[in-house]
């Protein structure tokens, strides 16, 4: 099997003492692998070899992977740069085209709701919006592999659920520590205890959800529906729903004159 | 290079205000030192060669510690390799090194403080010290910045002294042969200043020689931080 990313047999020793040992592990194009351990067990020390931050001092990391996007659990806070001003100086550094930037870069903005601090300096900024912006400028660069250490720490329950959707919906495959059971239970198929080595598959009841795009008049006609993480685009609604009531909602909304514009399954 | 980088390492650098003290002391050390008219050319250039090397030590070490660990692992993973980074800040302190050194040699000419009318090998020789003096500069800057030390400060006193042998090379040697193979690995500073005689300035064979081992070494201690950097990663 070919791997996106793979590491053979990782050690890690920092100043004589052992962080890492024999750790292996392999990020196909469906990877969403959680990294569990106790605090200092070398959860982000693990990240930061994958990421090519820092060298293993034994085994190694191969694959294709060309761009990893990585979030560091805490964002610099000395940053002397402007919020917009950073994403589009970073996001430049693979050469990308200043206008496809700035057409993603709105895209994220937007779902994070990060508006009025564009033009905000970073250390001005709340923890939480500085966590934002660490993840925006992670999902900008268009990664093979994303690595997250706690992604959520700061961050709102509402941003949170927006980013767990978000990955839902990219399909990008994620190699992610985190404490917040939302994350671990939304996202997590396979979990890796560092101190073991071993990774199991995260057995919990799977609901496949579908992601549905409705044309409607009024906002009303969604009202009492069950649905999740609904968004308004002018008359355009984005919502999540249960896969086994996907059908029944989009009866009543057939039967509201409402426009189905997409229906998407999401793993 | 990425260019982009160069960008935020340039704005990052003069947002952080740390340039405002080497080149106000630097600019203001030319404008004190030509306060005089009538100076010998090559001599008066020494001194300001001098001065670039111990003022593009202090910029490169300042740009070398403008980011905290928690940036730089950011950037190291944005850019397409860790080399860009590294090139990024050369890059940088080499802009700067230009623009100090195009004061130190165009000041002079332009408030006419030499005794003599510079000639064209006068104003090439004196660009070839500067650029050298300055890359001089940038590779103790950056060697002392990438080095594992245990504090701050003893990088900048090792910096400090090896500025200080490497100037005073000249004098040890002729003290006592036996350091002309102990102080080979500083800086060649003295087979610059050998040349910058104000008597017939000649360039001949000797000259090649020394500026061929100049650019030698320079491309090795080069080299010798790539590798430090990569191994400190």
């Amino acid at each position: 099997m070919s791997f996106i990313l793979e590491a053979v047999q990782v050690s890690k020793e920092i100043d004589g003492r052992q962080i890492l040992q024999n750790i292996s592990l392999g990020c196909s194009s469906d990877t969403r692998l959680l990294i569990r351990g106790k605090n200092g067990s070398g959860k982000s020390t693990l990240l930061k070899i994958l990421a090519g931050i820092t060298e293993p001092s034994s085994g190694k990391v191969k694959g294709s992977a060309q761009k990893i996007g990585y979030v560091p659990e805490h964002f610099p806070e000395s940053l002397r740069f402007a919020v917009k001003e950073y994403l589009l100086l970073t996001s430049s550094f693979q050469g990308a085209s200043r206008a496809s930037i700035e057409n993603e870069l709105a895209k994220y903005i937007k779902l994070f709701g990060l508006e009025p601090f564009l033009h905000t300096s970073l250390k001005a900024c709340s923890k939480g919006t500085r966590q934002k912006v660490g993840i925006i400028q992670a999902l900008l660069t268009k990664p093979d592999l994303l690595l997250l250490d706690e992604p959520l720490t700061g961050l709102d329950a509402e941003s949170q659920q927006v980013f767990i959707q978000l990955l839902k919906e990219e399909q990008i495959p994620i190699v992610f520590t985190s404490h917040e059971d939302t994350l671990v239970t939304n996202l997590a198929k396979e979990i890796l205890q560092i101190e073991t080595g071993e990774i199991t598959l995260q057995t919990r009841n799977i609901v496949p959800e579908k992601r549905i795009r409705v044309e409607c008049r009024m906002r009303e006609e969604l009202k009492g529906l069950p649905v999740s993480q609904l968004h308004y685009d002018g008359n355009i609604a984005v919502f999540t729903v249960a896969g086994n009531l996907s059908d029944q909602v989009l009866r009543e909304l057939l039967q509201k004159n409402c426009s189905i514009l997409e229906v998407r399954e999401l793993k | 290079m990425v260019w982009g980088f160069f960008r935020y390492q340039f704005s990052s650098y003069v947002r952080s205000l740390t340039f405002i003290p080497p080149l106000t002391l630097f600019i203001g050390w030319i404008i004190l030192f030509y306060t005089y008219s009538g100076v010998p050319i090559m001599s008066s250039y020494a001194v300001t060669c001098i001065s670039l090397y111990l003022v593009m030590t202090w910029v490169a070490m300042s740009v070398f510690s403008l980011e905290g660990e928690s940036e730089k692992n950011l950037l190291f993973v944005q850019l397409p390799s860790k080399r860009d980074y590294l090139w990024g800040k050369w890059v940088v302190c080499l802009l700067i090194a230009s623009i100090l050194g195009i004061i130190a040699i165009v000041y002079p000419l332009l408030i006419n403080s030499f005794r003599e009318t510079p000639q064209l090998v006068h104003i090439s020789q004196a660009i070839y010290g500067h650029l050298f003096f300055a890359v001089f500069g940038i590779i103790v800057g950056s060697f002392f910045s990438n080095i594992k030390m245990e504090s701050k400060k003893f990088a900048w006193l090792s910096a400090m002294l090896v500025i200080a042998i490497s100037i005073a090379q000249e004098g040890i040697i002729e003290k006592a042969a036996i350091f002309k193979w102990i102080l080979l690995p500083f800086p060649p500073v003295s087979q610059i200043l050998l040349h910058f005689t104000d008597e017939a300035l000649f360039i001949g064979k000797g000259f090649w020689m020394d500026a061929a081992w100049v650019v030698c070494y320079s491309f090795f201690y080069f080299l010798i931080i790539t590798r430090m950097f990569y191994r400190r990663g």
